[in-house]
């Protein structure tokens, strides 16, 4: 769900990074503003609150000293008077007769109040109230109380008015510092939001150049942690890239060069024959024979190069089934040990335990028929070639070690790649296509396993195959 | 579709919620009205007073003394026989005198509230002019005694209709030359003095200009001290500064308790209102303004 939303979504990254900064800010904004607020507010109400209990304190003490009444031998109107004014408040005083003896608003006075909470106060139930009314005041009831117990209420009714605007004050200033800091942040988000897509620019208009073909042009390395990476992927990808094709014009070039060198065998043996009007029949017949043998080998590449496509493709089926690998090694050795024996070879082979493994028959004997036989044909005459089978609980291995003239230190690499001969001139004398090796080794990897070279220049060369007995398909 | 349902659930709610109030306050108001000629019964019930459900129907609603006598014996009932005994007299001004006897202890707050409770039962009746208590026990002794009028008794912070007081407003007549004066009522509030309300009103009736706020008011030792918004600053129709000024000082000084009025604006003193009136100084009541 979220994908089809996203892939619907045709905004720039560089807009999402800063709409989300900008309202990530937003939001911190409102919230810290509000909380400030609330915080505020009630701090003030608070402290409105100790005002009212501490003035309420005082007046409770003035009252007891002037026997609960306003004007003797103490006035305490004005004193009352300026406590309202200055708490914002109304104040009632009644005395023990609930007779309010003291009203600020100057409406009451000489009424008889009526209430429950002045008479609870009054009759000593309970010690004071102090609730918040939801209009907006602080009510505080608290006695006057002296030796003989209450002889009077004080109510004290403070205004919230003053908080309300004090809040408001504190609200403007917030407001204030908060497009400030909204300016910044936006600024903020601005810079970020171009510093992140910038190495992406750079990135996107090397792949326009490596779509033309430019595969050598790397980005520098450089930006946040993650950019690095995909740079340094991207590079390496380039890379390959830039192996990848050369191989292709190299092996492009290697198909025409082998497919054109018995062409011009055939052209020069055919153009002989012909400016030669002395040739006779044993001479034609000799020629032929020579054009043939050119045919069969242009036929023998174009053969190997078909096996080689084939295993390329991802396709490329395997019928594989429970073989076993004692008898195929049997069956490959009687083949080749004919030719061993015509150049004194000797082939011994070694099985420790009888294989029997899940494998395609006809890729695997054409694999190993290619090694064997490779390491009779670049053999020293009246050598040797030893083959060996082992396996333990999960794979086989098979060794192939000859006496031959071995392999140089900077042609292991290659030995596997197509057309690459260590000794080109031996190699066509042979009759090798110079895809033996690279045959073998995908047949290996197509079922799994692995192929190492051991060689010394001169001494010979080991190849050592690892197999799994049981096939499991990914 | 998920959303619609929960959209849905939420009408259904918010409507079952709306519903519910709308019966709730049909229900109170069910409750609280009362045929004409009816009275409710009032009586001590812990530190309050309260009202029978059931409102009582007078037989004789113009004559005041069989309506009394009713009243008195139909309350009698709610006081769990701790009204033991009652007596009364009406003057020919609809005076009533009532002598109760109040069984066992007689407590200061149980004798405010048995006073308070047949006042507010009888004063529902228009005819009586003032209601005279003498409470005694049941040996005689005198426990209280009360004249009270039908203003005496503040029920500060119960709910309900509150009184209301005639005052005068001064405004600028309609020559321009002096101030006329109005008479209005208004409610006698617990959190908002009537000083306050008469700006109020003053600010209501475009006698000061408008959008006029109390900032703050204080009266201390008969000086009103009134800060204003910055908004009084304004004009109101042409209207002469000096006849602004005193439509608040002439209707404020019109109260009792006070006799001076200081106008601020937004805290702070202003030596020349609008370049004319100086009000660094209380202004007094100016009769000579008034047309």
């Amino acid at each position: 769900m979220s994908k089809i939303k996203l892939k619907k979504i045709n905004i720039s990254l560089k807009f999402f990074i800063i709409a989300s900064i900008i309202a990530i800010c937003v939001a911190v904004i409102g919230i810290t503003y509000n909380v400030f607020n609330k915080v505020y507010y009630k701090e003030y109400k608070e402290a409105i609150k100790v005002d009212v209990l501490e003035q309420g304190r005082i007046l409770q003490e003035k009252f007891l000293s002037n026997a609960m009444t306003i004007d003797n031998p103490l006035n305490l109107n004005q004193d009352v008077d300026a406590v309202a004014a200055m708490l914002s408040a109304r104040i009632i005083v009644v005395n023990g007769e609930y007779r309010i003896i003291k009203d600020t608003y100057g409406e009451r006075l000489n009424s008889i109040v009526v209430n429950s909470q002045v008479i609870q106060v009054m009759s000593e139930k309970v010690d004071y109230y102090m609730e918040e009314l939801p209009e907006g005041y602080i009510r505080y009831i608290c006695p006057v109380k002296g030796e003989e117990g209450t002889v009077g209420v004080i109510l004290i009714i403070a205004s919230l008015d003053k908080a309300d605007v004090i809040a408001e004050n504190a609200t403007r200033q917030t407001i204030f510092f908060g497009v400030l800091v909204m300016f910044a942040c936006a600024l903020i988000a601005i810079i970020i939001g171009i510093l992140s897509v910038r190495s992406m620019k750079i990135m996107n208009r090397h792949m326009e150049q490596a779509k033309e073909g430019g595969f050598d042009e790397q980005i520098p390395v450089q930006g946040f942690k993650e950019m690095r990476a995909l740079t340094e992927n991207y590079n390496d990808t380039m890379n390959k890239l830039a192996v990848l094709d050369s191989t292709r014009q190299e092996f492009v070039s290697n198909v025409s060069h082998e497919l054109k060198t018995p062409i011009t065998s055939m052209k020069v043996l055919a153009e002989s024959l012909i400016q030669n009007e002395e040739a006779d029949l044993p001479m034609y017949k000799e020629f032929m024979s020579d054009i043939s043998e050119e045919i069969e080998r242009e036929s023998k590449i174009i053969s190997d190069l078909l096996t080689l496509v084939k295993m390329d493709k991802k396709s490329a089926e395997m019928n594989i089934e429970e073989v076993d690998i004692n008898a195929l090694l049997e069956i490959i050795l009687k083949r080749v040990i004919p030719i061993a024996n015509s150049r004194g070879i000797e082939i011994t082979y070694e099985s420790y335990r009888e294989v029997k493994a899940d494998v395609d028959e006809v890729k695997l004997s054409l694999a190993l028929t290619n090694i064997i036989e490779n390491a009779v044909k670049y053999n020293v005459d009246n050598g040797w070639v030893n083959v060996t089978l082992n396996a333990d609980h999960k794979y086989f291995y098979i060794k192939v070690a000859d006496s031959g003239v071995g392999i140089p230190d900077d042609c292991k690499e290659q030995v596997f790649e197509r057309f690459y001969r260590v000794d080109k001139a031996r190699s066509r004398d042979t009759g090798g296509t110079g895809l033996g090796l690279a045959i073998t080794k995908n047949v290996i990897l197509m079922h799994k396993g692995t192929i190492k070279l051991y060689s010394e220049s001169g001494e010979g060369s080991t190849f050592t195959i690892k197999i799994p007995i049981k096939r499991v398909e990914n | 579709m998920k959303k619609s349902i929960l959209l849905s659930l939420i009408l259904l709610m918010a409507m079952s919620l709306w519903g519910c109030g709308k019966n709730a306050d049909a229900t109170t108001e069910a409750t609280v009205s009362k045929n004409e000629n009816a009275v409710f019964i009032y009586y001590p019930d812990g530190d309050s007073i309260s009202r029978k459900q059931d409102s009582y129907q007078l037989k004789q609603p113009d004559s005041i003394v069989p309506s009394v006598e009713e009243v008195m014996s139909v309350s009698v009932e709610a006081y769990d026989g701790k009204l033991e005994n009652y007596s009364y007299m009406v003057d020919d001004d609809n005076n009533v005198t009532l002598d109760i006897t109040i069984a066992g202890e007689c407590t200061r707050e149980y004798s405010l509230l048995t006073m308070a409770a047949v006042c507010e039962t009888l004063f529902q009746m228009e005819m009586v002019e003032s209601i005279k208590i003498n409470l005694v026990t049941t040996e005689g002794e005198a426990v209280d005694s009360k004249l009270i009028l039908r203003n005496t008794l503040y029920h500060y912070g119960a709910d309900g209709e509150k009184p209301t007081k005639r005052v005068t407003f001064y405004k600028a007549d309609k020559t321009g030359e002096g101030l006329e004066a109005l008479s209005g009522t208004l409610s006698m509030e617990d959190n908002v003095s009537m000083a306050e309300n008469v700006v109020l009103k003053l600010e209501e009736i475009n006698a000061i200009p408008d959008g006029t706020k109390v900032n703050s008011l204080s009266i201390v030792s008969g000086v009103c001290y009134l800060d204003l918004s910055n908004e009084f600053e304004g004009t109101v129709e042409e209207t002469r500064s000096d006849l602004v000024v005193y439509s608040l000082v002439n209707s404020l000084t019109g109260f009792t308790h006070i006799s001076k009025v200081l106008i601020t604006i937004d805290g702070q003193v202003v030596n020349s209102y609008r370049g004319s009136v100086d009000l660094s100084v209380p202004l007094s009541f100016n009769s000579e303004i008034i047309k």
